[in-house]
């Protein structure tokens, strides 16, 4: 065979290839939306609610409109009369006839300057009528409430999902979700023994570094384009459309190559729409909007706080027979993602583990708090909290190893689980064996510290299922410099995604990744994603991108047999050389195919372009909207794949003071194949920032819906002083290969953050014999915990 | 009411004509168009601001530029020579430490302030000097492993 063709040499799958976007982000040269600048670029501030639930009576905008250098001023009559949402279509531009949250938009401002703009929002009086307001999940919840969040909600336009989301008995649930399987009374009666807990969680916010922004234009034509911070092109554009009342040709949405973290939080339309409205208001001028960190902390979408009720029996054995779970979700004041994160988060436990006999029922509800977004993990980090820290009470009762009760309940291979779904590259064990090793390897566990100090170790599992139906389209254009590019709208937010599409494309192609490059996203150019979240992007993505690689490579073959007097089908290709497959001897670089007869240079002799485009869908089987079961249709298919993650920790814990330190941890993930190791280290690697943040410090300090901690000295971030060792931190990549992803790929980074805080739950308790069910697990309630036990032992 | 400032920002002599109370970083973002140095919070906490002044550490986010009046500057885009990367930025590519990169310039700033003072840091002390730069991303763990190999790297150029 010719060298050229030599692939050892090249194969770029499983090599820590440097990412695209690095230059620029070290250089500090890239630009991010925060960074752009328009010509005669006006700035948007906008003017929020400070009541958390109350009627607007009067706003006076008189003199916020008469201040020099202030271009237009909008309240709510000013915008179209529509209601956007992600499913469930509740909510305006500005705020309409009455305010629901404390930092909900009322008037909206552009003028020359952001200190203008500012001042302006002073200058308005808005005049409300308090409300009653509700904040508590279980009151909001009632069926006779004090309050309802949302008069009218069963005419709201929605996505049908599951089984219906209004039930007049709850007036302000506005998404439910229900799995059934088995009898779980009679599981109950099997069982040796039964066990009930209820696991909550505080709110949290996303807090990526680059805040919330972007920049709109409609102009003179009537088309509206963005340039946003977002992580979702489509979704945006879609949010855009539904939100101004023009349709998708109208709009285009451009996302930099740089975009600083979202976690969930930069897929919904922000103020994007507004700024439009703005923009036309102010004669067509590009409007420029940078959330407040307070706005992009607080008030950009928040975590959904869970109250989780379990209540499971178990043989002697350590085999759950039944489970039963009631589960509570505070919504805050606008759908958002709300009923979606409910689905994904009804469905994780059944990825995890075996259940016979299994009842579930889920009520997202609206209350007057900010509205819950997605967040990395679309409420598993919650379910899994809960799930995870009532198999250590399971295992402890029992007086059985936390490892063992966890192998005999997990899934294998092939199973059917709860919901009727077929099991494909299923990890468990191989992750329970990975990080066992991982924590072990540093010895044994020395419990007495010094002092105050007591040591435990705990470990956690978890399940993250990746949404179907799903689709990704791509475009591959092969340059007459024999480069890729590929076109695609997976928003690189931080994860790599780019530099995997790369490998992809590189791998396909035999050729080095430094010849491929992503174009940036922009919806004129690079065509349908559904979104960068649910871990999606590797796998839908990735296989869009092979199959327009295939594309263009037919189109390429039939070109060069016509060239080399050839058949397509007896032709290859490999390293931009096309070669017969029985004669590798006999070849030509694709360069040589751009051989133009035009005068316009070097283009292809029929002219057009090398251009391969594909689709990739996944579907889903339909779904029992009773008992949230897959239809046996020979696919049994709920989600697009599922990953699954493991940790174990060890921690220390100061019974004094109530503090807790992680000392180590070992985080495995099921990646199915990993395509850049770098990379996925790097996602394992968020266990120490955004899970122990969750476990151990942060949280919004509520009263009557505001957050009094709304800023980054407040909220208490956890920094590099924070994290262990780097000695005593290893991450352990488990490739079981994924049947349909690309080259056996699979995305994993949102399980990677459920463990963390179950697996620290679980080792404060074997440190210190107390149980928290509360996240985060803050000194104060480490120490009130220790109190409870010591009053308990004293009786 | 503008004033004269005449400041060196990355070995290049300005002079500025500036509002009294403009803040060093929307000097650099928007006055001089050097976006490379970030705002993450604007009240001094996450460090994503961080530019040198003079060798010293600063937040620009709380840094009046007035005061700056004859001083010299280094921000992100003076930290590489030219075309070439100064180890710190390429060893933090080497090694992953780059995620979604908006803390990076904060981080690559003071990790190069703390190289120039104490050329071999311990694992301790990188985690003490950059305990002001918030990341949401990485954990961490490769952006110590990059500044440390970035160090030797520089010591073992020094002794060459």
């Amino acid at each position: 065979m010719h060298n050229a063709h030599d692939s050892a040499e090249l194969a770029v799958l499983g090599k820590n290839v440097i990412r695209e976007e690095g230059h620029g982000k070290v250089t500090g040269l890239g630009k991010y939306a925060i960074d752009l600048e328009m010509p005669r670029m006006l700035w948007a501030k906008i003017k929020r609610s400070t009541r958390p639930h109350a009627k607007i009576i009067n706003i006076d905008i008189s003199r916020a409109q008469s201040l020099a250098g202030v271009h237009a001023v909008l309240v709510d009559k000013d915008c179209p009369q529509t209601l956007f949402g992600f499913g469930c279509y509740d909510e305006p531009l500005l705020a309409r006839g009455k305010v629901r949250y404390i930092g909900e938009p009322v008037v909206a401002v552009a003028a020359e300057s952001e200190a203008i703009a500012e001042l302006a929002c002073d200058l308005i009086e808005i005049d409300y009528e308090d409300l009653p307001a509700v904040f508590d999940v279980h009151e909001a919840f009632r069926t006779n409430p004090p309050v309802i969040v949302h008069e009218g909600q069963e005419h709201y336009r929605r996505v049908p999902i599951g089984p219906p989301q209004y039930n007049p008995k709850h007036p302000n649930a506005f998404g439910y979700y229900r799995i059934r399987t088995g009898d779980v009374d009679a599981g109950f009666k099997e069982a040796d023994f039964v066990l009930e807990g209820t696991y909550t969680n505080a709110m949290m916010g996303h807090a990526p570094m680059e805040r919330h922004n972007s920049v709109s234009l409609w102009d003179a034509d009537g088309n509206v384009t963005v340039w946003s911070s977002s992580q979702a092109a489509y979704p945006l554009l879609n949010q855009i459309s539904e939100a101004l009342d023009i349709p998708h040709s109208r709009i285009r949405v451009i996302i930099p190559k740089y975009v600083g973290g979202g976690f969930g939080g930069k897929i919904e339309m922000k103020a994007e729409g507004l700024c439009a409205v703005l923009s036309r208001a102010a004669g067509s001028r590009h409007v420029k909007i940078v959330y407040t960190r307070e706005e992009s902390l607080c008030w950009a979408g928040v975590q959904h706080p869970f109250e989780m009720k379990i209540k499971s029996g178990v043989r002697k054995d350590g085999t759950i027979v039944s489970c039963e779970m009631f589960v509570l979700v505070n919504g805050g004041a606008y759908a958002q993602h709300g009923f979606l994160v409910t689905r994904q988060a009804s469905y994780g436990p059944l990825g995890s583990y075996r259940f016979p006999n299994f009842k579930l029922d889920n009520y997202v509800v609206y209350t007057n708090q900010p509205p819950g977004v997605a967040y990395r993990g679309f409420g598993n980090t919650q379910i899994h909290f809960a799930l995870e820290s009532h198999i250590d009470e399971l295992a402890a009762a029992l007086g059985m190893d936390t490892y063992e009760i966890r192998r005999k309940n997990v899934l294998v291979e092939g199973e059917i689980n709860a919901a009727g779904e077929v099991q494909h590259s299923v990890a468990g064990n191989e992750l329970l064996d990975e990080i066992k090793q991982g924590l072990e390897q540093h010895g044994e566990l020395v419990r007495e510290g010094e002092g105050p100090w007591r040591r435990g170790r705990g470990i956690a599992f978890a399940n993250k299922d990746s949404v179907a139906p799903s689709a990704s389209s791509a475009i591959v254009k092969v340059h007459n410099d024999e480069t890729v590019e590929i076109r695609h709208s997976a928003g690189n937010i931080g994860q790599g995604s780019s530099t995997t599409l790369i490998q992809i494309a590189a791998e396909f192609f035999k050729v080095k990744p430094d010849r491929v490059k992503t174009a940036e996203v922009d919806t004129w150019v690079t065509p349908y994603d559904q979104l960068t979240g649910s871990s999606r992007i590797t796998f839908a993505a990735g296989n869009a991108v092979l199959m327009a690689c295939e594309d263009v490579k037919g189109q390429i073959l039939k070109m060069a047999a016509e060239v080399m007097q050839a058949k397509p089908e007896e032709l290859d290709l490999a390293d931009m050389k096309v070669f017969v497959r029985d004669n590798p001897d006999r070849f030509m670089a694709v360069r040589e195919l751009f051989r133009t007869v035009f005068f316009t240079g070097s283009f292809l002799p029929t002219g057009g372009e090398l251009l391969g485009k594909a689709t990739f869908t996944v579907p889903s089987s339909k779904i029992d909207p009773e008992t949230g079961h897959a239809a046996d249709d020979g696919m049994r298919k709920i989600f697009s794949f599922c990953t699954r993650a493991a940790q174990a920790v060890e921690v220390a814990v100061n019974i004094e003071t109530g503090e807790v330190k992680l000392e180590k941890i070992a985080i495995a993930n099921d990646v199915g194949r990993a395509i850049n190791p770098m990379s996925c280290e790097g996602q394992m690697h968020a266990a120490l920032s955004m899970g122990l943040g969750q476990a151990l410090s942060e949280e919004f300090q509520l009263s009557e819906g505001s957050i009094r901690n709304a800023d980054f000295s407040s909220y208490r971030f956890l920094t590099a002083k924070d994290a262990p060792p780097n000695k005593f931190v290893t991450t352990h990549i488990v490739e079981i290969p994924q049947f349909d992803g690309p080259y056996q790929a699979k995305g994993f980074a949102e399980a990677t953050t459920s463990p963390t805080a179950p697996a620290i739950a679980n080792a404060i308790f074997d440190a210190i014999g107390v149980r928290v069910r509360h996240m985060p697990m803050t000194p104060e309630r480490i120490l009130a915990a220790l109190d409870e036990l010591k009053a308990t032992n004293k009786s | 009411m503008r004033k004269a400032l005449n400041i060196e920002i990355n070995g290049r002599k300005q002079a500025l004509e500036i509002e009294p109370n403009a803040l060093l970083l929307d000097v650099l973002r928007l006055g001089v168009g050097l976006t490379g140095t970030k705002e993450g919070c604007g009240e001094g906490v996450c460090g994503s601001c961080t530019v040198m002044v003079d060798g010293e550490l600063v937040r620009s986010c709380l840094t009046l530029a007035m005061q700056l009046e004859g001083k010299s500057v280094t921000t992100i885009e003076g930290i590489s020579n030219g075309s070439e990367l100064h180890p710190i930025q390429r060893r933090f590519l080497e090694h992953g430490a780059v995620q979604c990169g908006f803390c990076s310039p904060g981080l690559i700033v003071t990790a190069k302030a703390l190289l120039s003072s104490n050329p071999d840091p311990s694992e301790a002390e990188v985690r003490d000097a950059i305990r002001g730069n918030f990341c949401r991303c990485t954990g961490y763990v490769k952006i110590i492993e990059a500044i440390l190999a970035a160090a030797k790297e520089l010591r073992s150029a020094a002794h060459a």
